[in-house]
């Protein structure tokens, strides 16, 4: 009989224990082997290549030559005034886009899967990805276009309405609004297909019985749907704070200007602003590092929690 | 009997094997496409090196570069055509016929080139004949890695279009020797005279406002007249306030400073008396910014002058909404077409005009050039035939081949009449151009801008203004590009992308008034706590070296 | 059993999910309208501001240009090919890699699943990468779109959840039926989950298919070029920001440029966006009802 969990082995019998357990599971380990091979082959052995961040990098010697530096990278970084400004910068659009990015694919399925009517329902959910297919070029191109002070659309309402045209693009107040905004509404469709499958995947005989009971169509949304999908959520939310410090470079490239760096730039733009000359491998690779090891540890800090409390965890 | 279905366990186990074979497979022949190994052209028949037999053609400079057809290959950035590659061009392919050459080209789009090149290069993973490197090799990083090979004496030996191209633009050849002496790329080059940055001023906002062109001599005249557009409805259209009445796009506002004698937009240049400055902390520079900061409160410049692009400006153009700018004297014509469809090419005054610089507070009076060095482009050490490989790219160098590049064909695209280019009616109009399917070759080729090529085809006022008046007042970058030595480029790698945020940041700043400009001691201690006087030293010693060699 | 009480806060709940729903439709919908309306409309209305969301002018320029690029038609196969053979690569590598992952009692569980969760934070980068790669041959080959891309690991973590969710007494039925691991995955958990498997079809093939970075740095060969290749390469040419690098002389391209862009994406998304009414389906209510209950 297969215990609920392995994690204790009577002691004295472990060698024997241990060769049953892997006989068990022959079949387990053996799906997994090819995957084993192909994570160390493809993800660990170019992982080594870290070691870049602490040399001098040059073309053409491969990537284990060059003179050791040690920590020379991280210094630079941190010696340089703008250090603490694209840190914070780039936690805070991260932290914006969980706060207010996070809950709206959620509520969207939720709301999708409550139209009755198939066919409207099929309209909203295709429409609702198709930004997601707009490049990112094209992308900043229509944000730019609608927010221009002389001849953008939503300006236009604004002195239709009485109001004085803003000035959306040069202010660093309205930067990371645009950013998270236009993420938002990029991404919302196609991040909540997720959680309509979730949802798709709840005993409609708890609904009913619901509905029986009296309980409101709203209340059903608290007491049964979300906390049938809180493993879903879970996992994403504790990806997505994996994500804190990896603002993505070319939106924010295409949308920044030097008005507003004060909120816009991030490690990544200024990274790229460091130069295109050959050794800002190294500098990028260390402060790829830096990110990860940032990453990681909310990482790490959120499964640890969540795993205490939800019984959600990535590992 | 129990029927066997086609299930997912099938699909499974082919699968696993076909991942483990493919995996398998791909390792075994790991040698072939993997390495470095040699360039795709390794076959080419009956390629050959010019010291075959004592009575074989020499190249010297002109068509064809050898007797046997020759074949190479390009790594590159696409053309400037977004219709045709290269490859469909007539152009290049008499250029190529001429040349008695094949070119296998590899294109790859501007904005992801750097990105897809630099880690070829830095594995030397299957390169061709000529490879266009991304960015400028500032710290010779890929010189030192021996991919690319040594140039010095072809240009010795073939470089005749070169020599000339040399006399022309007299601090090219210092831009690209090593400091140890050796040359291993050849460059794009640019036009520096002849397609100069000028202002340029709307026509019919002139006569709308009541002036004249020849009043606006001065910075002053020009404010006046800046005032007198932000006023009126000078376009026409019934709205007085949507008139730009002067446009600047993203990076572009630092050209102002050439009417206090400074080229910010070099950052650093020499004056006269051999000092090198800095000219985002000089005195002059904060006279600018004080007039421009005029201009913005007043709404007079162009709110979104950080972030604007061509998009917003090609809109506004169209809309007729621009009173001037400084940009490519060679764009007049297009802007005026932009404005008025209209706009008869051969008889009407361009709408957005080139004007004589205005005269700055301290009398400077400039147009602003460029440093002559574009891209560069190097021969690998794959390449079977080196000296074919210079031999034709000198001969890019040529007249025969510029004539061909900015003009096109003779007899099918323009007539000689009178000594002087006609083009055909089809190839001057704007909307759908001949021109845009003919392509031309923007920096994706090693060649060079005809000095006469962007003129051509400008309408005849523009070309007389270009050629006649603007060139007597070109400012050229006095400090051009050049190879660093390592302690150099260890100071410049350390605080220059810093001091460049600064400097940026804080010019939109103090132009906006977010920052008041009463802080200037300020902004001045900063750049000082950051290094400045060290990266000036640095760059000091350049131009010393760069004057010493002339 | 119906209720006979009707809950009047149900039909304002009802009423709120439509509007919401609506609001969505609205402003997701409007600005592809708007793309397509531009991607048919002359430039130089678009550049007066005057296209709403008709096409003003109407007219085929931009899309002769871009469906006239030579090997579109090749390119478009090999965009197929990638997709589809590589989507089904992903689906079986997925499914079974997630599958001892999710198993409670599998004693390489927390190590396995460590495994690959560090491997989303920590990477050598591009050039160790590009290094391994083409070290391996998979330079200009067709397997590099497939191999190297075998398994997203958020994808994986998906699927583990939606194996975890199946409940146990489904596989202590199968265990006494006497499966083994392999035919309980095969014979039963697979068809358990197909509303997440339809997410993963999704998910992988929306991003090979607009996949172009793997393409562009392995793959120099024409005839294998993916469609987005050749669209990206039409798409920056036609964007402004990068015409400006040096100062072009002629700014004649500026009257057919706009469009193209619009072009390109209108280009690039049909298709896929095909493809989700066939998926649809799969997300039906039910599903497993029938496996408990049986």
């Amino acid at each position: 009989m297969r215990q609920a969990d392995s994690s204790s082995l009577p002691r004295g019998h472990t060698r024997k224990r241990l060769l049953e357990i892997l006989n068990r599971d022959k079949y387990l380990y053996a799906m997994f082997l090819p995957f084993f091979i192909y994570y160390i082959i493809f993800s660990y052995i170019p992982m080594t290549g870290l070691v870049i961040a602490f040399k001098d990098f040059k073309p053409g010697f491969g990537i284990y030559h060059g003179d050791w530096v040690g920590l020379k990278w991280f210094v630079q970084f941190f010696n340089s005034p703008y250090a603490v400004r694209t840190i914070r910068n780039t936690v805070l659009i991260s932290l914006y886009d969980l706060v207010f990015g996070f809950p709206v694919p959620i509520l969207f399925a939720v709301c999708i899967m409550e139209i009755r009517h198939m066919g409207y329902r099929r309209i909203v959910q295709t429409a609702s990805y198709l930004p997601h297919f707009i490049s990112t070029v094209v992308m900043v191109g229509i944000l730019v276009n609608f927010f221009t002070i002389n001849n953008g659309i939503v300006n236009n309402i604004i002195e239709k309405l009485g109001g004085e045209r803003i000035n959306f693009l040069i202010n660093p107040r309205w930067f990371r609004t645009l950013y998270v905004g236009s993420s938002i509404w990029q991404n919302f469709g196609f991040s909540s297909i997720i959680y309509i499958a979730a949802i798709t995947g709840i005993d409609p005989g708890l609904y009913e019985a619901a509905k029986i009971d009296g309980i409101t169509k709203l209340k059903q949304v608290f007491y049964i749907t979300i906390p049938l999908i809180a493993s879903t959520i879970m996992v994403l939310f504790i990806l997505q704070l994996g994500r804190i410090m990896s603002v993505g470079f070319e939106k924010v490239f295409l949308m920044y200007s030097s008005a507003v760096y004060e909120t816009a730039d991030v490690i990544s733009t200024y990274i790229y602003r460091q130069g295109i000359e050959s050794s800002n491998y190294s500098f990028a690779t260390a402060i790829g590092l830096f990110n990860s090891l940032i990453n990681f540890a909310f990482v790490y800090a959120a499964n640890r929690i969540s795993r205490a409390t939800t019984q959600t965890s990535l590992w | 009997m129990k029927r066997r279905k086609w299930n997912g366990k099938h699909l499974i186990s082919i699968a696993i094997c076909a991942i483990l074979v493919m995996s398998l497979a791909a390792c075994s022949t790991g040698g072939t496409t993997g390495s470095a190994n040699p360039t795709s052209s390794g076959s080419t028949s009956g390629s050959t090196s010019a010291t075959t037999t004592p009575a074989a053609y020499t190249y010297s400079g002109s068509a064809p570069i050898a007797d046997e057809p020759v074949t190479l290959s390009i790594l590159t950035t696409n053309s400037g055509s977004k219709i045709l590659g290269f490859a469909d061009m007539a152009w290049w392919q008499e250029v190529l016929t001429r040349a008695n050459v094949t070119l296998e080209m590899e294109e790859i789009d501007s904005s992801s080139y750097a990105d897809v090149v630099k880690p070829r290069l830095a594995a030397a993973v299957d390169l061709p004949d000529i490879v266009k490197i991304p960015g400028a090799d500032d710290d010779m990083s890929y010189i030192k890695s021996g991919i690319f090979v040594e140039l010095t004496d072809y240009y010795d030996t073939y470089g005749y279009n070169f020599a000339k191209q040399f006399d022309e633009h007299t601090m090219l050849k210092g831009s690209i020797t090593t400091p140890d002496g050796k040359i291993f790329y050849t460059p794009y080059i640019y036009t520096t005279a002849n397609n100069s940055r000028c202002l340029m001023i709307n026509k019919g906002f002139v006569d709308a406002v009541g002036m004249q062109l020849g009043e606006i001599k001065t910075i002053d005249d020009f404010y006046n007249f800046l005032t007198a557009v932000g006023q009126n409805d000078a376009n026409g259209n019934g709205d007085a306030a949507d008139e730009v009445a002067l446009f600047s796009r993203s990076g572009m506002i630092q050209l102002w400073s050439m009417f206090w004698g400074l080229d910010v937009t070099g950052t650093f240049q020499r004056e006269p008396d051999g000092k090198v400055i800095c000219g985002y902390a000089d005195e002059r520079y904060r006279e600018m910014l004080v007039f421009l900061n005029k201009l913005f409160n007043e709404k007079l410049l162009y709110s979104e002058f950080a972030t604007a692009n061509y998009d917003t400006q090609t809109a506004l153009f169209t809309n007729n909404q621009i009173a001037s700018l400084i940009h490519f004297v060679s764009n007049c014509t297009s802007y005026s077409q932009a404005i008025d469809p209209n706009w008869d090419f051969y008889n009407d005054e361009p709408i957005m005009q080139p004007v004589v610089p205005l005269t700055g507070p301290h009398g400077d009076q400039y147009v602003y050039g460029r440093d002559s060095m574009g891209s560069l482009f190097g021969i690998t050490r794959y390449c079977e035939d080196p000296e074919s490989a210079f031999k034709f790219i000198d001969y890019l160098m040529s007249d025969e081949v510029g004539e061909l590049t900015w003009y096109g064909i003779e007899g099918t695209d323009y007539e000689i009449v009178d000594g002087e280019i006609q083009f055909k009616e089809v190839y001057l109009k704007s909307e759908d151009s001949y021109r845009s399917k003919m392509g031309y070759n923007f920096d994706g080729l090693p060649s060079y801008q005809l000095g006469g090529g962007y003129m051509a085809t400008q309408c005849k006022f523009v070309r007389d203004m270009s050629n006649d008046v603007l060139s007597k007042y070109v400012m050229n970058p006095s400090i051009t590009f050049s190879y660093k030595l390592e302690e150099e480029n260890e100071v410049i790698r350390s605080y220059l992308a810093d001091l460049r945020t600064n400097f940026s940041e804080n010019l939109t700043a103090f132009i906006m008034g977010t920052r008041s400009l009463d802080t200037w001691d300020a902004y001045i201690a900063d750049l000082e706590k950051m290094n400045l006087d060290k990266v000036l030293d640095v760059y000091q010693a350049i131009s010393d070296r760069q004057a010493a060699s002339k | 059993m119906k209720s006979k009480k009707r809950i009047d806060s149900d039909s304002g709940y009802d009423v709120l999910m439509y509007i919401i729903a609506t609001f969505a439709l609205i402003i997701t919908l409007y600005p592809f309208l708007y793309i397509i309306a531009v991607s048919f409309s002359g430039s130089q209305a678009v550049y007066r501001g005057e296209v709403f969301i008709w096409p003003v002018n109407p007219t085929l320029a931009g899309y002769r240009q871009v469906l006239s690029q030579k090997g579109i038609w090749t390119a478009y196969q090999n965009t197929l090919f990638y997709t589809i053979v590589g989507t089904a690569f992903n689906i079986v590598a997925t499914t079974i890699a997630a599958f001892p992952l999710s198993r409670k009692s599998f004693s390489g569980r927390r190590f396995c699943n460590f495994f690959i969760a560090f491997t989303m934070y920590f990477s050598g980068g591009l050039i160790p990468t590009y290094l391994l790669i083409t070290n391996l041959g998979f330079y200009n080959s067709r397997w590099v779109m497939i191999i190297p891309s075998l398994l997203s690991t958020f994808n994986v973590m998906v699927c583990r959840s939606a194996f975890s969710a199946i409940p146990d007494e489904v596989f202590e039925s199968a265990q006494m039926d006497g499966a083994s691991d392999w035919k309980t995955f095969t014979r039963i958990a697979i068809h358990l989950i197909t509303p997440t498997l339809a997410v993963l079809v999704l998910y992988y093939a929306v991003s090979r298919w607009n996949n172009f970075m793997t393409p562009l740095l392995y793959i120099s060969k024409n005839d294998l070029m993916p469609m987005q290749v050749l669209l990206r390469r039409v798409l920056i040419q036609s964007s402004s920001e990068l015409l400006d690098a040096g100062g072009v002389g002629s700014d004649d391209r500026a009257a057919v440029s706009v469009q193209i862009r619009y072009v390109t994406i209108v280009v690039a998304t049909l298709p896929i966006l095909v493809s989700y009414p066939m998926l649809q389906r799969y997300f039906v209510k039910g599903v497993m009802l029938g496996a408990v209950k049986g």
